[in-house]
């Protein structure tokens, strides 16, 4: 089973599983935490190595983790306002509870997930805007921000061009070297996907920023995704 | 060389520690969230590290800041901030100002007091439970569930079960009895954590770099915090050696440099951790210990400030100048 973890009102993570339907794809979103059936269960006595049992409850059923082959993760956080079934007043609290639940159930399954998730961010590496660039810099990539005002981008022939980053996988059209530098910014930051965006001009390009958010409306990317996910099934 | 502060003025730790800097000839400039309107911050190059905080009319050059002691509340419940309502311009500010401090916190060489990155497992109890027991700590048996019957399981087997929160929001550690029977219902709207409850003598660890001030926490209340009979009795202790050492290596795992550890000893010899706050509230310790808890935080910072940016230890003199048997350049533990 693949598990796309989404708002109520994403329709392309809906899409997405109606056209990999066969492939056992399965929306959840955060209504689906007010099921009967979720577990996080921890033990671990003194001098044990501690165990983690997990059960979710997808489609009204009963799903063990070793029953899940991946998740696709398309929420940074609970928002509220998916909780419209939760009384008002309580949905803060709810929001939060739900959130800290999901980062801790994703955290202990074995499988693949796009993005592996930290607890500020449930798809993927919490690194912010300033972060990425420090990370660019150290790998070499020349940043847009550190040439602001000598860049082609103030000249108004240049273009930006945006690699998607999946597993092993890359996906844009740039020189080797952008290429390269894209893999590196996914290794460094631990995210299997990620979308990096450069200015380009000429022969030269400059990191704008990454993203590691998973689009699933590109068919060509939504199979790689599948593939990517199929071609280790490593149930947990 | 000075040390920026991050919060609110009349928070107790944050004015405590403030104090303690200002008593150790430290400079400080305070970023005071009630005046986030007057607070300017800028990074002028990234790729240098250079820029300034403004507060008022004092601007300081980041390249000055050494140590940072961050506790900041909710930028959007600031009174002022909640005032002027979403969209505003005080809004918009204060929340793109939260927004590159928070960002400059995780890229700044200045030794910071705790880099947000490192607070946010606090915020997921059942995964932070997981890093505590890796340190070696026992944990108390733990099920977060929406399935009534597991509850009832849960609670026929250990016969004892407390209930709480997992998220960062506060929350009561409450006993479950009899008269939650009828309610147990309630949980398949969200996942809801209880745990056995452990039987023992309540501890306290301040952990600050490497150093440790522990205390014992006497009160008949399943949570001190909030004992309606009369104030919980505490008093500085030394604790066990392993353990000291276990919550030192602990904190330093989970990138932290301070640390309020909740420890219970159970009358079979066993340490259980519950939570590493990485934010704690000490002076609440402090009171009734007198551990100087502040000033330890206070010479962390400009020790290891100074350290950690020049690359060379900094020994204050006096009583703050003696070492520690790990070579801390902290002086005392209280």
């Amino acid at each position: 089973m693949l598990i796309v973890l989404c708002s109520r009102e994403d329709w392309a993570a809906k899409a997405f599983a109606h056209r990999f339907a066969s492939y056992d794809v399965h929306t959840l979103t955060c209504q689906d935490l007010s099921r009967e059936g979720w577990k996080l269960a921890l033990r671990g006595h003194v001098g044990t190595k501690p165990e983690v049992e997990l059960t979710a409850a997808i489609d009204r059923r009963r799903v063990g983790a070793n029953q899940i082959e991946g998740v696709i993760t398309r929420i940074g956080l609970v928002d509220e306002r998916e909780l419209k079934h939760i009384v008002a007043g309580d949905r803060t609290y709810v929001a939060a509870e739900m959130h800290a639940f999901l980062f801790a159930f994703l955290e202990a399954l074995s499988c693949r997930i796009i993005n592996p998730p930290s607890p500020a961010c449930l798809y993927g590496p919490n690194v912010r805007p300033v972060q990425w660039r420090r990370y660019a810099r150290e790998l070499g990539i020349p940043v847009e921000k550190d040439h602001a005002g000598v860049t082609p981008g103030t000249q108004g022939c240049s273009s930006e061009v945006d690699i998607t980053v999946v597993g092993g996988r890359i996906f844009g059209s740039a020189s080797s070297r952008v290429l390269h530098w894209s893999r590196q910014l996914a290794r460094i930051s631990g995210a299997s996907y990620l979308l990096v965006r450069y200015v380009v001009h000429g022969d030269d390009s400059w990191f704008v920023g990454a993203d590691p958010y998973p689009r699933l409306e590109s068919e060509e990317i939504g199979r790689v995704l599948i593939e990517y996910f199929s071609e280790k099934s490593q149930t947990c | 060389m000075l040390t920026a502060l991050w919060g609110l003025e009349s928070d107790e730790p944050l004015a405590a520690v403030q104090e303690a800097l200002q008593d150790l000839a430290g400079k400080v400039l305070l970023l005071d969230q009630r005046r986030v309107s007057e607070i300017d911050f800028r990074i002028e190059d990234e790729r240098n590290l250079i820029g300034y905080v403004r507060c008022g009319d004092r601007r300081v050059s980041l390249e000055e800041v050494s140590g940072w002691y961050i506790r900041p509340y909710d930028t959007r419940r600031v009174r002022s901030v909640e005032r002027a309502g979403p969209g505003s311009p005080e809004w918009k500010h204060a929340l793109e100002l939260e927004h590159a401090l928070l960002g400059w916190l995780e890229i700044t060489e200045a030794f910071v007091v705790n880099r947000p990155s490192a607070m946010l497992a606090n915020g997921c109890k059942p995964y932070q439970l997981q890093m505590v027991r890796r340190a070696g700590f026992a944990v108390p048996e733990t099920l977060v569930t929406t399935d009534p019957a597991e509850v009832i399981a849960f609670w026929e087997r250990h016969g004892n079960v407390i209930y709480k929160s997992i998220s960062g929001v506060r929350s009561r550690v409450t006993r479950l009895g009899a008269s939650d029977r009828g309610r147990l219902s309630d949980v398949v709207h969200c996942p809801t954590q209880f745990q056995a409850y452990v039987p023992g003598q309540d501890y306290r660890a301040h952990v600050v770099g490497e150093d440790v001030f522990g205390c014992e926490v006497r009160s008949e209340a399943d949570d001190y915090r909030y004992a309606t009979d009369g104030v919980p009795q505490i008093w500085a202790t030394r604790l066990p050696r392993e353990v000291e050492e276990r919550a030192v290596a602990m904190t330093k795992e989970m990138g932290l440099q301070v640390a309020g550890i909740d420890l219970r000893q159970t009358p079979d010899g066993h340490w259980y951790c519950f939570e590493v706050n990485p934010s704690p509230g000490f002076t609440f310790y402090e009171q009734f210990t007198g551990q100087g808890l502040a000033s330890a935080i206070a010479r962390l910072l400009i020790c290891a400030g100074v350290k950690e940016r020049d690359g060379r230890p900094i020994f204050l003199g006096g009583e703050y100048g003696t070492h520690t048997e790990r070579g801390s350049c902290l002086a005392r533990q209280g």
